[in-house]
């Protein structure tokens, strides 16, 4: 359970550092990337980010071959995983 | 006004004689590169993946290359596109096709498929070079008619043993270095740039170019024990810089693995290779100081520009890392690199219009001009520059080549000028400030884009009438996105244009679809971030499109 608990509280954490970055007050799983602006500047501040609070490496082009903001918060936490 | 770079390469020294500090004949990128494998053979040139390419290895490579090359037609006055992705063999492939006289194009192997058919019928290349088998473009380069050479998949090691002399002791056809090209004006480099009519422009620069960058007097210190990473795409001008500035003076290269650096791998590379110098873009310079302003730590020299820099970033930096000397670079890609250089000082920050951008490099000058006569210093005028830097023009665009390349007589005899279209001051101890651009070209995260260029892919795709595409300033005051405005055709219209945009349907150009279609034909930098679609245009009172009504609509 502690090992899920984390999880989420992580998959919070990548949802809120995007939403930090894109300017958004809220972001949606179904939300794209691209809907809120969507530079490469701001996918590399946003794996910058999530490696430096997360741990997880990811590149920048996990972000922009992402549909979703929920496919992007899979694809980080499966990296976690694999770590 | 004009300022010339303070001391020029080849000043003879008091007593008449040139000065002995001057190496003979480095007027070649090659050349330069061979003598430095001739005097430190075993000293590293390049660092890829953990892994290190020796000097000697390097140039042993490149020899075994350029022979083949050569078998395959390239010679003096031949323009060779490579789509090799960062790696060591393309560093030994671009200097093999300088060892054969020829100059190269390094292009992004990601380009939409319409430009780089477009970048190669304007290179009209003996070959294509392309990686080895599953690198992709085969078929289309295939369909092209280009011929297409790949270089084995191996090590550099590998190809050093097919190197003709591997005894590194004489320059000849033999070695696979051509005889016929030996001065700095021959052509060693094409980039190209985006241009007002859609069309990419080919700047081509000799060697001189490059190679007076990184002479004694340079603005910057290169050479044995001083590494930097190459992390720019290398389809931009940087490479110049990232690769050529160690190469040519004894330096070490780390190649950067990957599409994107980010200031961890920055930290790394300081830690494991002994980084101990960067270049950066404003907007990810500005990116690593805010995300994490340590990463620079260990480093000697931090070089940033390529546009406006952020005043309260620099501050943050120098307050931090008061030991590192922090450049501004200027320079548009037609002047090769840099024009001018500034060390930062922290009451630079304090300058009303922005951090100054220096004085010229070697072999240089700076002409501040009104129309053609020279403005008094302080005063405001075109940046306009002559030297060595410049371009021999655009491939095969003469009328852009005559507009931007002049002449101008400072009363010494008229010499060849590049016209930037930026806007500057030379300041009474001969810096130089910049006061914006005279026209629409802006700089987002580092890419030159031209507003015009997207407009007029736009244009050609059906169901839109008009539009306008505009750059948005982010917080920090630089451009950070492109935003495009578009009106429809009237329904039931037909626009006779032609149809590109096979994403576009029945008419309805939707905002999602036109910008997937721009994506498919233009560079991403060139894709408008955000797409909308609009009733009519709001216009200022003389007809013109209102651009500030656009993005702030009124109520």
């Amino acid at each position: 359970m502690k090992v899920s608990e984390q999880q989420r509280a992580e998959s919070a954490s990548v949802v809120r550092i995007m939403a930090e970055v894109l300017g958004a007050d809220e972001l949606k799983p179904s939300d794209s990337f691209y809907d809120f602006g969507g530079t490469s500047l701001q996918a590399v501040r946003i794996c910058t980010r999530v490696k430096r609070e997360l741990g997880i490496r990811v590149s920048p082009d996990t972000v922009f071959d992402s549909e979703t903001v929920g496919d992007f918060e899979a694809a980080v936490m499966a990296r976690g995983e694999a770590v | 006004m004009s300022r010339m770079s303070r001391t020029p390469p080849t000043s003879p020294t008091s007593d008449g004689r040139l000065n002995a500090t001057r190496p003979v004949g480095a007027r070649l990128i090659h050349e330069a590169v061979a003598r430095q494998a001739g005097l430190r053979p075993d000293a590293t040139a390049l660092v890829f993946a953990g892994r290190r390419v020796s000097y000697r290895t390097l140039d042993l490579a490149a020899q075994a290359y350029a022979v083949e090359l050569g078998r395959l037609g390239v010679g003096p006055g031949r323009l060779v596109p490579v789509l090799l992705p960062r790696s060591p063999q393309l560093v030994a492939v671009l200097l093999a096709v300088l060892k054969r006289g020829a100059a190269y194009a390094a292009l992004d192997p990601k380009l939409p498929a319409d430009r780089l058919r477009t970048v190669l019928g304007m290179l009209s290349p003996p070959v294509v070079v392309a990686p080895s088998p599953g690198g992709g473009e085969l078929s289309l380069l295939d369909a092209g008619g280009h011929a297409v050479w790949q270089p084995p998949a191996e090590e550099l090691t590998q190809a050093a043993e097919r190197a003709p002399d591997a005894r590194l002791t004489h320059w000849s056809d033999a070695s696979g270095t051509s005889d016929v090209v030996d001065d700095g004006a021959a052509p060693a480099t094409v980039f190209f740039t985006s241009g007002t009519t859609g069309t990419p422009k080919g700047v081509l620069s000799p060697h001189r170019a490059t190679t007076r960058l990184f002479g004694p007097n340079s603005f910057a210190d290169f050479g044995p024990g001083h590494v930097m990473p190459q992390a720019a795409p290398v389809s931009w001008d940087a490479l110049t810089l990232e690769l050529w500035s160690m190469l040519t003076t004894g330096g070490t290269i780390v190649l950067v693995d990957g599409d994107y650096f980010l200031p961890d791998d920055l930290a790394d590379l300081v830690r494991t290779t002994g980084l101990d110098t960067v270049w950066l873009t404003a907007a990810l310079f500005n990116l690593f100081v805010d995300e994490d302003p340590d990463c620079f730590t260990g480093l000697r020299q931090v070089f940033t520009g390529g546009e406006r820099l952020s005043a309260p970033h620099i501050r943050a930096f120098l307050a931090r890392h008061p030991g590192i000397t922090l450049l501004n670079g200027y320079g548009p890609v037609e002047c090769c690199v840099f024009v001018t250089t500034h060390r930062i000082r922290p009451a630079d920050c304090e300058a009303e219009y922005g951090i100054p951008l220096g004085t010229p490099v070697p072999g240089t000058a700076v002409h501040v001009l009104d129309g053609d006569r020279e403005v008094p210093p302080g005063a405001l005028g075109e940046i306009c520059v002559s030297g060595d830097g410049l371009a021999d023009g655009y491939l095969g665009n003469e009328r852009a080549t005559r507009e931007s390349f002049t002449t101008f007589d400072p009363g010494t005899g008229p010499r060849r000028i590049y016209r930037t279209g930026d806007l500057g001051r030379l300041d009474g101890d001969g810096v130089l400030h910049f006061h914006g651009r005279a026209d629409r070209q802006i700089k987002i995260s580092g890419h030159r884009v031209e507003p015009a260029e997207t407009e007029a892919a736009a244009l050609r795709l059906p169901g839109i009438r008009e539009c306008a595409v505009v750059p948005v300033a982010g917080r920090s005051g630089a451009y950070e996105r492109l935003a495009m405005f578009y009106t429809e055709e009237p329904l039931g219209g037909t626009s006779g244009r032609s149809d590109t945009g096979t994403a576009v349907v029945g008419g309805d150009a939707e905002p999602d679809a036109v910008r997937k279609a721009l994506a498919a034909v233009l560079p991403r930098a060139q894709v408008p971030d955000e797409v909308r679609r609009i009733g009519s245009f709001p216009r200022t009172p003389n007809g013109k499109i209102d651009i500030a009504a656009l993005l702030d609509p009124p109520g």
